[in-house]
């Protein structure tokens, strides 16, 4: 989404956050994003408008981990900055009718901010356009809404400068030379695509590499055709040296194909998203690097801009949040474990 | 295994006023098995003549084998469920559903034996079977239409499986389990076994059984079905128990391979399924069909998809191609059933 019609600007990282992240970044010899920008990061708490509003938090799905960690994060870099902060609601299951009468609920509070997680730019616009008429202002994480008239501001990672970043792992790990494969799902889908683009955009420009293009399964995300796909892949290019899975799904049909070729442990694997599996498989060996998100920044960026959109600066259209890559050498690291450890409920 | 139509009905056919091509086909098609085996076959030449080098090789067929083995156990009850003139959509789900509470019963249990992998497989059937049962009665005792039953259990089942599993796919497992998935005997996955095994079966007992003589019955006529004393609502009920059975199957199955639930990756599963069983010949509206053209009908997708990347085709070709053979024979069934009236 970031990469493909809104421009992107600069990112700011919550202080505590960003020296950590500096520390692996160094540890891994790499950036963790493309334009690091550490400067002053959080406004100050002083006598400013925004203190004492409240602000209410609402969650595409209540129990997921990444919206939980978010959630979080807004709520403790909400009551640093003087924030009234309500606890965060969502619906139990993956349901736009569920999801508006979850938002309509907190909106009943009459919050002067919300942090919005949506669960589908069209589908959660409807229930939120009212209140912004009068007066509520409003920052999306995650996704935005089908019209960005309404929003404030929109937090999230930057997917293509993740593809970048993915790629120049991929040329450390394999030495700058070797075939690469992408693995993706759901060609169209704006994240997706910027994941896919931003790889390639380094990754074809590598003298050493032969690039074999991005393998996209019949249906949105059918593993069994993904791994199907690796496997013929493997027939003919046994050796490949890295493959490059852009979500969950890629990465499970790859690996298992992998495996039943034997040649698990002998390709690179680069894969998104520190979820369980993905950790799993880390520690397992079969996946070499993940290209994580911060979710919880994702979450305290929200508050700072609502604090500017409060104080009358002006806040920035679109913000990124970090990423980190995550290998088995950074694992055990203080900042990693806080970044893949289980979301709990904050209050 | 059994065929519909005697092979000298061939000869007897009065062509009206075909082509040579046309004259071609339906001297194929009206024998539905034939046809598929054709296709299957010419496919494999031409993918064997475009890539010598990897195509025509017993590795190459083994991961064929392989990456066939789950859709073949949804398949064979698929066809079961078309002959008998209903649909159901709902085996991805119920796939999923049937592996999430498997895979968190065998989690509470803990330890890596073969008996929690063996109960976890007795859960997925018991899920299966719950499902199953729940869309037969309500196709046989409520009368709803099975398609629009089946499109509820759809959302139910998958939506039930995210709030059990709150949207997380559950990735650990008994090794037991994972070593029988990722495991091969005589070099052949486990998986192609049990496959083979559940259509061996499947084809015998719809060939050679009263059980399968009275589905296609109820498939060709219901209302001559009940007339000849034919207990058809007992009948459906239990065929669609067994679709339910098969997915909750091939969800342990699926799981013993990825060593993961994947929760939003079998939402094509059905779709594969019903494509083996339409183009393995068995009539969208029932009465008719064999095992071994499903057999052949289910391998077809998954030899274009591993063909077409040997041959260095664009991935988004196999999508066209597969829905292109599809319609090529679901024409070539037309044909068949109008020279059959």
């Amino acid at each position: 989404m970031s990469a493909v019609d809104q421009p992107r600007v600069r990112r700011r990282r919550v202080p505590r956050l960003a020296v950590g992240l500096a520390a692996i970044a160094a540890a891994l010899g790499v950036s963790a994003c493309g334009s690091s920008d550490d400067g002053g990061g959080g406004a100050s708490a002083g006598s400013r408008p925004h203190v004492g509003k409240q602000v209410a938090i609402v969650e595409a799905l209540s129990g997921d981990a990444g919206y939980m960690k978010a959630s979080c994060g807004a709520i403790e870099e909400g009551r640093r900055l003087g924030f009234k902060m309500d606890a965060a609601q969502g619906p139990k299951e993956w349901d736009a009718v569920k999801f508006a009468g979850v938002t309509s609920a907190v909106l009943a509070r009459q919050p002067d901010g919300l942090v919005y997680m949506p669960e589908d730019p069209k589908t959660s616009l409807p229930p939120v356009k009212p209140a912004v008429a009068q007066g509520l202002k409003l920052v999306t994480i995650d996704a935005t809404l089908a019209d960005p008239s309404l929003v404030t501001s929109f937090i999230a990672s930057d997917h293509y400068a993740g593809g970048q970043l993915a790629a120049r792992e991929v040329l450390r790990l394999i030495g700058g030379r070797g075939k690469v494969l992408t693995e993706a799902v759901a060609p169209g889908h704006p994240i997706q695509i910027a994941r896919v683009q931003g790889f390639e955009s380094v990754i074809k420009d590598a003298p050493g590499v032969e690039y074999l293009g991005a393998h996209y399964p019949r249906g949105d995300a059918d593993v069994t055709t993904i791994a199907s796909d690796a496997a013929a892949v493997l027939r003919k290019h046994p050796d490949i040296a890295a493959i490059y899975t852009t979500v969950q799904p890629s990465a499970e049909g790859s690996i298992t194909a992998l495996r039943e070729a034997g040649l698990l442990g002998k390709v690179k694997i680069v894969e998104w998203d520190a979820n369980e599996y993905g950790l799993k498989e880390l520690r397992a060996g079969a996946i070499d690097t993940l290209v994580a998100q911060h979710p919880e920044e994702a979450g305290s960026l929200a508050v700072q801009q609502l604090a500017k959109a409060f104080d009358g600066e002006r806040a920035e259209p679109e913000v990124h949040s970090g990423l980190t890559l995550i290998t088995k050498d950074n694992l055990d690291d203080p900042e990693v474990q806080e970044l893949i450890a289980p979301g709990h409920v904050c209050s | 295994m059994s065929v519909d139509q005697p092979l000298e009905a061939i000869e007897e056919v009065s062509f009206s006023a075909p082509g040579r091509f046309q004259r071609l086909l339906l001297a194929i098609s009206l024998r539905p098995v034939s046809a598929v085996v054709t296709a299957f076959v010419i496919t494999v030449a031409i993918f064997s003549v475009l890539s010598p080098e990897y195509f025509p090789t017993l590795d190459n067929a083994r991961t064929i084998a392989l990456n066939a083995s789950v859709v073949l156990v949804l398949a064979t009850s698929a066809t079961y469920v078309v002959i008998a003139g209903e649909l159901d959509v709902s085996v991805g789900s119920v796939l999923v559903f049937a592996g999430v509470v498997s895979a968190k019963v065998m989690q509470a249990v803990g330890g890596n034996g073969v008996g929690v992998s063996l109960l976890g497989l007795a859960v997925a059937l018991a899920c299966g079977l719950a499902w199953g049962a729940l869309n037969g009665i309500l196709v046989t005792r409520a009368r709803l239409s099975s398609i629009i039953v089946t499109l509820a259990s759809l959302g139910s089942a998958l939506g039930l499986a995210r709030v059990l599993s709150t949207g997380q796919d559950f990735v650990d497992f008994p090794t037991s389990m994972t070593d029988f998935g990722s495991g091969t005997a005589f070099g052949v996955s486990h998986l192609v076994y049990v496959a083979a095994v559940v259509m061996l079966i499947g084809g015998v007992v719809l060939s050679r059984t009263r059980f399968g003589r009275f589905t296609k019955a109820i498939g060709s006529n219901v209302q001559a079905a009940r007339r000849a004393g034919i207990p058809v609502e007992r009948h459906v009920l239990v065929i669609f128990v067994l679709s339910g059975m098969s997915a909750g199957l091939a969800g342990w199955l699926s799981m013993a391979r990825f060593s993961s639930t994947a929760i939003a990756s079998h939402a094509q599963d059905t779709f594969n399924a019903l494509t083996g069983v339409l183009l393995g010949g068995v009539g969208l509206f029932g009465g008719a069909g064999a095992m071994v053209g499903v057999l052949f009908g289910t391998l077809i997708p998954v030899v274009l998809d591993t063909g077409l990347v040997l041959v260095g085709v664009q991935s988004f070709w196999q999508q066209v191609a597969v829905g292109a053979v599809l319609v090529g024979a679901v024409y070539v069934d037309r044909l068949r059933r109008e020279r059959a009236e």
